[in-house]
């Protein structure tokens, strides 16, 4: 009993070793990272920065939740979850924290027991962000998602986007990203008109992007959702990700905290203003398109995972170049898949990660380019 | 013109060779190393791809297809049982002449690319456009359309992975993974991206 005991203690210690030279030395960990100063720190960052979107996530599910629940006549979702609860507006906050806890308790046992797995095969330690991706992952997860879909969404991502490349700074793309693109792809019902128990009205939990689809900008306002309501997150989607209000605020501190580099948040919306503008030209007809770049940007989501998912710091392209890249094509394409295919669920993670594994290419050449400018500058030099 | 830009856009994103349908898989991964070379590579499939899948698509119609060969007085003669072995001919004598000019004007990428360029030869990447060409009764512009588009769409693939594989150099990959195990598994994620563009066609 001692001995096992022990052993756990020492995995524990493993976890909680691995922030230690980091806090003392600031900077050891910074190796790898390609935006932002110190990793740990960094790490910190980002989960303050998305601490409005929780928020919204809890608030919004509840509200979501209610209201199509109310829709049908019931009072409250007949559910283990919240049988005890008043149908109040306080009701929101605590429907919203029944359906956010039980994930984000999943998404962490998960990556923590991954993390650990690596680390002892390995014989690494685990990195102090390890939360990160969970937390992320989360975020992007609508609310009635089954915990084992969760689970082995979230372990997908985890380890095919990141452990097997050895973590933070060594991989390709967030692995939030890839593990919501795991649940996308495996579980599209998940992501399109958000179930609750199968006893809320389909009609009233459609999400805001199926309405565009259905019939433009006209269909959302029939609904009652403006442009307001979609910039402060409330419609029925990936409920954390919805708030393009709390996406600002996280992409504004972590800009004057320079976690993310500025420049794939910026290239992003120039993609998408370009993505709308230029597609307006070829198809005039299209219902996603009687909404202009102001609805798209708000819409779903697309700020969330621009600000958490295409900027990660730890996958940031190492140029400027590619930085402008990575956020103009996921900006542009994420319109394209949206106007191109409006059958199916919004792109915007597809869009990213097609960005995100090209940006080494944009990477490349413009490596390729400055090189080329300065061999000319040297040769003109006598 | 925006039909046959339709048709280039399809078989570059939403039916990519490599990524759609993984074919020519043995090229893909084992000359992907370097950009450089995956480059050359991508313009040497271009080239082939342009010229193979309109050729073959005159000769099909030409000499295969039932009445084909009324002039010669033998209108029911059907011959699409030949395509294959006809196919696999043009495309071993293209890249014959493709590798003979190389050789001739660009050494050093014909000596990067080895084998694999004599392999293109049975590439299923290039055969299989030329299937496709068949299989969705491509007209002569249409399949050189077509032709152009799969090449280009391939080689945008490869070298995308070039660039990626050149990066992961830089990663801590662990041992039983590494070269080709790692490969496979970014293969996989670029092919997970380009799903999201499969219903991007009409």
């Amino acid at each position: 009993m001692i001995a096992r005991d022990a052993r756990w203690w020492a995995r524990w210690r493993r976890v909680d070793d691995a922030a230690e030279p980091a806090r003392r030395a600031g900077a050891s960990m910074a190796v790898h990272l390609h935006a932002g100063t110190r990793l740990p720190a960094v790490h910190l960052q980002i989960m303050l920065a998305s601490v409005p979107l929780a928020v919204m996530w809890v608030w919004n599910s509840g509200y979501q939740l209610r209201h199509a629940t109310q829709g049908v006549g019931a009072v409250s979702v007949p559910d283990w979850r919240n049988l005890w609860l008043p149908g109040a507006q306080a009701a929101d906050w605590m429907i919203g924290m029944a359906q956010f806890l039980p994930l984000l308790a999943t998404s962490l046992a998960c990556v923590l027991v991954l993390e650990m797995l690596f680390a002892a095969v390995r014989r690494r330690a685990v990195e102090p962000g390890w939360m990160v991706p969970a937390w992320l992952f989360t975020l992007l997860l609508p609310a009635g998602v089954g915990l084992s879909q969760a689970m082995f969404a979230m372990g997908f991502g985890l380890v095919f986007g990141k452990l097997i490349f050895g973590g933070a700074g060594k991989h390709l793309v967030s692995p939030a990203l890839l593990g919501g693109l795991y649940l996308r792809t495996a579980h599209p019902e998940a992501f399109v008109t958000a179930p609750a128990g199968g006893v809320v009205s389909a009609e009233l939990m459609q999400t805001a992007w199926e309405r565009l689809a259905d019939g433009g900008v006209a269909a959302l306002q029939a609904a009652g959702i403006g442009w307001m309501e979609l910039f402060v997150g409330q419609e029925a989607s990936a409920f954390g990700a919805t708030s393009a209000l709390a996406c600002l605020l996280g992409a504004a501190f972590l800009m004057w905290s320079r976690a993310v580099a500025w420049r794939i948040l910026a290239g992003g919306m120039l993609g998408l203003v370009a993505g709308v503008w230029l597609l307006g030209m070829l198809m005039p007809a299209s219902p996603v398109l009687t909404a202009g770049w102001h609805w798209h940007a708000v819409l779903g989501a697309f700020a969330f995972g621009l600000v958490f998912l295409a900027a990660d710091p730890g996958c940031t392209p190492l140029t400027r170049g590619g930085r402008w890249f990575l956020g103009g094509a996921a900006g542009a394409l994420a319109v394209a898949i949206r106007v191109l295919d409006p059958a199916h669920p919004d792109g915007v993670l597809q869009a990213i990660l097609l960005a995100a594994l090209f940006a080494p290419l944009a990477d490349h050449l413009a490596v390729w380019r400055a090189a080329r400018r300065r061999r000319r500058r040297e040769e003109a030099w006598p | 013109m925006t039909h046959y830009l339709g048709i280039i856009f399809d078989a570059m994103f939403t039916g990519n060779l490599a990524l759609t349908y993984l074919l020519g898989m043995c090229t893909f991964l084992a000359v992907s190393r370097r950009v450089g070379t995956a480059v050359g590579l991508g313009l040497a499939v271009i080239a082939v791809q342009s010229l193979t899948v309109p050729l073959n698509q005159l000769l099909f119609e030409r000499l295969l297809t039932p009445g084909a060969l009324a002039w010669a007085g033998l209108p029911e003669v059907d011959l699409r049982f030949l395509k294959l072995i006809l196919f696999i001919g043009l495309i071993a004598a293209l890249v014959q002449v493709l590798e003979m000019i190389l050789e001739r004007y660009v050494p050093r990428l014909h000596a990067a690319l080895g084998v694999y360029l004599p392999l293109l030869t049975v590439n299923c990447a290039i055969l299989g456009a030329s299937l496709f060409m068949v299989q969705r009764d491509y007209s002569g512009l249409e399949s050189a359309a077509f032709g152009f588009g799969a090449g280009a769409g391939w080689a945008l693939a490869v070298v995308g992975f070039a660039a990626i594989r050149e990066r992961l150099v830089y990663s801590d990959v662990p041992a039983g993974l590494r070269g080709l195990g790692l490969a496979f598994i970014v293969a996989g994620l670029m092919s997970l991206a380009f799903s999201g563009l499969a219903g991007l066609g009409g």
